[in-house]
């Protein structure tokens, strides 16, 4: 009972540093120093407007050549090497790689089951930590980031920015928005999909509670278009290990329903096996759509899940070359 | 339901304990806002949610535990439902068989009457209502051990046994059966089972003798008994209808004879008292005296009216050794009424010798001067010639005489009886000696010497009470001089004789000499005595011989069983003229007949005393014993209670509860197969009895719960009543107890209580794998379902997309 209470209470001494926080504190000092250091890679090329580290799908102009095609119709003809139809009697398009500046899509959920905390911080401080550090590095790198979340009862949408004063209207975004509702990230991926021009990253930070279908449904097309997405799902380590001593009552914090008396003990097994099933189907059909999935527990170190997700990132990059 | 220890109910609400500790509980119950609901709305829309919850289960065996802790120290009894509360129901029936049941009314016994009204109260009760028999006479004897219905086949057994019972000579002492019954019925109340209640029907022919003993007090006693502790009993009286104007009926009250141990061919003389307990004259008729079946001789009796009675005598010798039981039979020529009380007997044992022991102690020789005057005497009048039996005639009683000095060597025990001459040569030993012998029954005469040594006799014979003289010795009132000077009167007494007082007839010891017509006692005179210490107000010394001036002369002692007489004068003709008298010798006789008499075997008994009988070697040895009503006991089978288990030694039997005639027999193998009878006459109120008198019945029928009614029918009303008001009432008492059913139930709740605890504790116990590890562990086991050849093809749809998409 005694080590309830405590946790409960950590808990409220928790969530009330971080309402009252200013933006700044978002930022993690050893999060962003165990992964400032290290370059964000995209696994994929993404077309950039500035030049940076990443690769442009922008196969000609200044850039570096990169590898011959066969021409296909509605290829500029400009693009066609004509020294290689010389030689081979055949047209090919030449291809470049540019190195331009990546867009970068915050995601993050911010319906009510993201409030959870119990024995670590709640999984949307988590989440937006998590968010407002990447966003940082993303514009270290010089590449443009922008936000898309619910909040106050509607979608909010940054557009992506490559300046850094950018940065502190992200913060504040992040910092304002308080998780509520049974409004999932849907909306959000709904409003990004429709807003979005250019390929680019989008950083999904959900836990993805919410039905499967109609997230990956969205998913699918931002994939579709070329995006690069990559799912951070944020969990709570009594969510996975269902770890409750006793029994108590369980109240929803999306909706408003009857609470409900559960024994813990008598239901953990089929809460674990159910819990099981949805991730396996999540990371199954997160697979099928093409979109990188990390799951990161509250009780992790947020600066090793990063450092370890971005080397992971890394070495793709490099087998990618 | 109800309790016995019914103030533990007060620690019921201690099962609150339970439930206030489960609701604390519940208030302290966590509230945990929770973000996956859809993976507990998954889990709980199981099955299992409909489940009692195991801490519910857990506080319901809690609650449990406490309540019937409570109730089993409460101690509950269930209640007999319906049918079975019948078993607690019964029905006694006190059967008067007394001797005036027998009684005929036109050729038919009384008892016909009661029995069949007995029968007749049986069947008008509820058909499984358990009864049981009481039969009244000899304090009350039971058929069948326990209450039986009458249905069943003890019942039925019940039954026919009453209906073979016959009258018999007993009294029946209705009252005592009464309280028989009733004790009975506490003796069944258990722990189990509470008290039956009690319908105790008593059917009696209403005379006099069975209600006797049932004076006001024990009426009141009774009364305050059932009426105090609210007994469930109802008490009924049926009287069935006996009185009759033509009662005849001659009844022989009882038969004496002077002596019931007699030598053989002894003269002896018998009398029966006869007595007409009738409403009629009777005319004469005559007594038959019969030994076994044997007329021996007929004695006449007169016409007597109703109530007066007159005595015949009987005069016979027997010719052989041992017991034998002499019969006075009735003869009449009308028909008696009551032939039962028509005869009776007395049972005589026959015997060669009596011996007894004289003991000289008139010197300090060592040997016995045979030829000393009282020894002379004394064997004289008993006919012998010192140890020698005379050759006309001698007394059964036949004399060993020994010195003072030889007693101690003697064997005191084979004699019966005993004389010691002379108190001269004393020795506190001496009398030591006799008094363990006067003990056991032997009766002692002790004739004092002239001119005793007061001090010496004192210390040896009285030992301030302790040995055989009652009364100390005094110093002769002649000897005073005050006396002689004060009435000069008494000079002349002085020199006339001392006389013998007549004694009392009622003194079984002087009861022949008291016979002053025909016993020259008053010649006897006496030269001098010594003087006992006057007896003051209060001794209850008896004394049966006194001199004309009143001093005590032979005074007596009882110690134990036996008798002593202290004569103060000796028997020797210079001091007194008693041996040349005729009445020397017959005083002789009766006196040693009443010294003897405790030693002898009693055979003529009252009711509840015992039969003794001692037998010296294994031929006289009793193997069975018939009692009245002809059943037949076998005493070997239980010979240590008879004490028939050695070679010699003393039979006895107890249970004598009826009059009649007990006979005792030796094995028929032995040499001289032995009856012994032993006769219990029946007591004299019963022959004499009486309708009851109205002022008695009045006083029974104002005890609460007693009927008095003159047949059955007019019971049933009052018994239908008591019965439905005891229904009632009966269940407030009695019942099943449950409480070792609660203790074992208490029990497996426990064992419950503990298995539950521990799962829930156990389950409840922390989860040791961290988030993390749980979520590897979930990855291994997708990758090991991929590997899986039953998912396998699930997943490849998907795997070319993948890799296509990421290349």
């Amino acid at each position: 009972m005694s080590s309830w209470n405590a946790d409960s209470g950590e808990e409220e001494v928790v969530q009330a540093q971080i309402v009252e926080s200013p933006a700044d504190e978002l930022l993690d000092p050893s999060v962003l120093s165990s992964i400032g250091g290290m370059d964000f890679v995209s696994r994929m090329v993404v077309d950039g407007t500035m030049s940076g580290i990443h690769r442009s799908s922008h196969k000609g102009g200044c850039s570096e050549f990169e590898d011959h095609r066969p021409y296909v119709n509605g290829d500029e003809l400009r693009h066609i090497d004509w020294r290689l139809f010389a030689r081979r009697d055949r047209y090919y398009v030449k291809q470049f790689r540019d190195e331009t500046n990546l867009q970068g899509w915050l995601v993050v959920d911010s319906s009510g089951s993201m409030k959870f905390g119990m024995s670590t911080i709640s999984k949307f401080d988590y989440a937006r930590t998590a968010a407002a550090c990447l966003a940082r590095l993303l514009l270290k790198q010089r590449d443009s980031v922008g936000l898309s979340m619910q909040g106050a009862g509607r979608t909010e949408f940054l557009p992506a920015r490559t300046r850094s004063s950018h940065f502190q209207s992200v913060l504040q975004r992040l910092v304002q928005t308080q998780p509520a509702g049974a409004v999932g990230i849907e909306a959000s991926l709904e409003m990004l999909s429709q807003r979005i021009k250019r390929r680019g990253l989008v950083l999904v930070f959900s836990d993805c509670f919410s039905d499967i279908d109609p997230l990956v449904k969205r998913l699918k097309h931002l994939r579709s278009r070329g995006n690069d997405v990559i799912v951070f799902q944020i969990v709570a380590p009594e969510e996975v290990t269902f770890n409750l001593r006793g029994d108590g009552e369980f109240i929803d914090l999306e909706r408003a329903m009857p609470s409900m008396e559960v024994d813990f003990a008598r239901i953990r097994t089929a809460y674990q096996a159910s819990f099981q099933r949805h991730m396996q189907r999540l990371e199954d059909e997160l697979r099928m759509a093409g979109c990188d999935r990390v799951v990161m527990t509250t009780d992790q170190p947020l600066a090793d899940v990063l450092s370890e997700f971005l080397l992971r990132r890394q070495s793709l990059h490099g087998k990618a070359k | 339901m109800t309790f016995l220890n019914s103030l533990f109910l007060f620690a019921l609400p201690l099962i609150a304990v339970p439930l206030v500790l489960h609701f604390l509980k519940r208030r302290e119950r966590k509230v945990v806002q929770w973000g996956a609901m859809r993976f507990l709305h998954e889990a709980t829309t199981d099955s299992r949610r409909m489940r009692l919850p195991e801490s519910l289960l857990l506080l319901l065996a809690r609650c449990l535990l406490v309540a019937g802790l409570v109730f089993s120290l409460a101690r509950p009894l269930i209640h007999w439902g319906g049918g079975s509360a019948v078993a607690d129901r019964e029905l006694i029936l006190v059967v008067d068989d007394s001797l005036s049941t027998a009684r005929r009314i036109g050729g038919d016994p009384v008892f016909n009457q009661i029995r069949s009204a007995a029968e007749k109260v049986i069947a008008d009760s509820p058909t499984n209502l358990p009864f049981q028999i009481l039969l009244a006479s000899g304090g009350g004897r039971w058929i069948g051990d326990k209450p039986h219905a009458p249905n069943s086949s003890d019942g039925k057994a019940a039954l026919a046994e009453l209906a073979k019972q016959q009258p018999t000579k007993g009294t029946g002492s209705l009252m005592t059966s009464v309280r028989k019954a009733m004790s009975a019925a506490n003796e069944r109340e258990t722990s189990v089972r509470p008290r039956p209640t009690q319908r105790i029907v008593v059917v009696t022919d209403g005379m006099t003798p069975a209600w006797s003993g049932t004076d006001q007090m024990t009426l009141k006693q009774l009364q305050s008994t059932i009426e105090q502790s609210k007994l469930p009993v109802k008490i009924q009286v049926v009287e069935v209808e006996s009185s009759i104007n033509q009662f005849r009926n001659l009844s022989i009250l009882q038969v004496k004879s002077e002596n019931d141990r007699v030598g053989v061919k002894e003269s002896i003389r018998l009398s029966a008292e006869v007595h007409n307990t009738g409403t009629v004259e009777t005319k004469p008729c005559r007594i038959a005296w019969k030994i076994g079946d044997k007329t021996m001789g007929h004695s006449e009796v007169a016409e007597l009216s109703p109530d007066q009675s007159t005595e015949v005598f009987w005069s016979t010798r027997i010719k052989e050794v041992g017991p034998v039981a002499i019969e006075a039979h009735l003869l009449q020529e009308a028909p008696d009424d009551l032939p039962e009380d028509s005869v009776a007997k007395r049972v005589l044992d026959v015997v060669k010798r009596i011996p007894i022991l004289i003991i000289d102690n008139q010197s300090q020789s060592v040997e016995a001067d045979f030829k000393s005057q009282p020894i002379t005497f004394l064997t004289s009048a008993l006919g012998y010639d010192a140890e020698e039996a005379g050759d006309q005639y001698h007394s059964i009683f036949a004399p060993t005489i020994v010195s003072a000095a030889e007693v101690a060597s003697e064997d005191l025990s084979a004699f019966d009886a005993m004389v010691v001459v002379g108190t001269e040569n004393d020795t506190p030993e001496l009398a030591d000696l006799l008094v363990p012998e006067v003990r056991r029954g032997c009766g002692v005469w002790v004739m004092i010497s002239s001119e005793p040594d007061q001090e010496l006799f004192n210390s040896n014979w009285f030992q301030n009470g302790e040995s055989l003289s009652p009364l100390p010795l005094v110093q002769s009132p002649n000897d005073s001089l005050l006396a002689d000077l004060a009435d000069p009167e008494t000079d002349e007494n002085e020199n006339a004789d001392i006389r013998i007082h007549p004694p009392s007839a009622r003194h079984p010891a002087t009861r022949v000499l008291s016979d002053q017509q025909r016993i020259d006692l008053d010649q006897v005179t006496l030269q001098q005595h010594a003087f006992f210490q006057s007896l003051t107000i209060g001794d209850e010394i008896s004394v049966p011989l006194r001199s004309n001036r009143g001093e005590p002369l032979v005074i007596e002692n009882a110690i134990g069983r036996g008798r002593v007489l202290v004569q103060s004068f000796p028997i020797s003709l210079n001091a007194t003229n008693w041996p040349v008298t005729n009445s020397f010798v017959v005083m002789v006789h009766e006196w040693m007949e009443y010294l003897a008499g405790p030693s002898a075997q009693a055979m003529n008994l009252t009711i509840g005393s015992p039969l003794k009988w001692r037998f010296e070697d294994r031929n006289q040895r009793p193997v069975g014993l018939e009692l009245p009503d002809g059943t037949k006991i076998d005493l070997t089978q239980d010979a240590e209670r008879y004490g028939v288990d050695r070679a010699a030694g003393m039979f006895h039997f107890h249970a004598t509860r009826l009059p009649g005639t007990y006979v005792a027999k030796t094995s028929v193998q032995s040499e001289t197969p032995l009856s012994i009878p032993f006769y219990i006459p029946p007591s004299r109120e019963e022959l004499l009895a009486q309708p009851a008198s109205d002022e008695q019945r009045v006083r029974l029928s104002k005890i609460g719960q007693f009927d008095l009614a003159r047949s059955s029918d007019e019971l049933t009303e009052s018994a239908q009543a008591f019965w439905s008001q005891q229904k009632e009432s009966s269940s407030i008492t009695g019942g099943q107890p449950i409480w070792q059913w609660i203790v074992l139930a208490l029990l497996g709740l426990l064992m419950l209580e503990l298995l539950l605890a521990g799962r829930i504790g156990q389950r409840r116990g922390a989860v040791s794998e961290t988030a993390t590890q749980r979520l590897n562990n979930m990855q291994q086991l997708v990758k090991t379902d991929r590997f899986n050849p039953s998912s396998a093809e699930k997943s490849k749809a998907s795997r070319p997309k993948a890799t296509t998409k990421t290349t």
